[in-house]
């Protein structure tokens, strides 16, 4: 039998119209759903069980698994709660130190109201502030 | 008829081999026919449906809950992607536990009909694949064709002749 495939060009062309940010989409979308559902037998629930307990039709349950659905926050907080796992990242990992320090600068131009602040550095007339921020893990 | 179990070599990930079934009639798989079928009407479901699959086999492997079963007999493997209610497709696949999955065919699924029996396409496309499962399962018992040790691949004899 020949190995020749002359029509594998329709699936090739379709990947190619599949942009990385899209695929990223559901990758994501799919791996929430099964950290989900590796959840749900980590508690020893049947999709029943589990329907029941979020208050949902089995059907609805089956969607949620499917990697198809597109939660809203409030059903993720919800299934954060029951499962006791983390879905949404909203809290800022590890403490945050704010060190500031303050310089006057003498004899020295300085542009007045040039403000960096994405750059961590606040000049207003002759002075200056220099804000670092620190992450302890 | 004659056909192959191919492996579909533009899914290159790890986590699930991806395989359709190559016509020798039509010089095309299954799944390729199925694309070319709908692409034109349902554009957005058949990059869903590919990225999906793209997903399956890259990230998270073929897991039960991304499809629905109930489509063949018991222990046959015979399995449909997940496809919400408003969607307009069905692919019918054989599903070999997380690691192996053979993509079949499937059409348009009416929203008036319940069952897939009820639609002509699909029954013909779902029996099809029945016997493709059958086949296979009758291969792997007799040593035809084996798995390799990740699961993930079939090594052996993967051409089919059912007029012989």
């Amino acid at each position: 039998m020949s190995n020749k495939n002359q029509n594998s060009n329709i699936l090739s062309d379709i990947l190619s119209e599949i942009t990385p940010e899209e695929q990223e989409r559901t990758n994501k979308r799919m791996l929430l759903a099964a950290r989900i559902d590796d959840a749900r037998r980590i508690k020893g629930w049947n999709k029943k069980a589990f329907a029941e307990i979020m208050g949902q039709q089995p059907s609805v349950i089956t969607k949620w698994l499917s990697g198809t659905h597109n939660f809203t926050t409030d059903t993720l907080f919800e299934l954060e709660e029951k499962l006791g796992i983390n879905l949404i990242q909203v809290e800022k990992e590890g403490k945050t130190s704010e060190i500031n320090l303050y310089f006057q600068l003498k004899g020295q131009e300085v542009n007045e109201g040039i403000h960096n602040s994405g750059e961590d550095i606040q000049i207003y007339g002759d002075q200056f502030f220099i804000s670092q921020t620190s992450l302890e893990c | 008829m004659k056909f192959r179990i191919q492996k579909l070599e533009q899914f290159t990930g790890e986590q699930a081999g991806i395989y359709s079934i190559f016509l020798e009639d039509e010089q095309q798989t299954m799944f390729e026919r199925f694309l070319k079928e709908n692409v034109s009407l349902f554009k957005s479901e058949i990059i869903d449906i590919t990225q999906r699959i793209k997903a399956i086999n890259e990230k998270t492997g073929a897991r039960e809950q991304y499809f629905k079963f109930k489509e063949g007999i018991p222990g046959d493997g015979i399995c449909a992607l997940y496809d919400l209610p408003e969607k307009h497709l069905r692919l019918y696949c054989i599903r070999y536990g997380s690691s192996l999955l053979i993509l079949g065919g499937g059409g348009l699924k009416e929203k008036e009909i319940r069952a897939f029996q009820e639609n002509e396409k699909l029954t013909e496309e779902n029996y099809f694949l029945r016997k493709v499962s059958d086949l296979i399962t009758e291969r792997i018992k007799d040593g035809e064709i084996e798995y390799t040790a990740d699961y993930t691949q079939l090594t052996g004899n993967l051409d089919f002749n059912t007029d012989e």
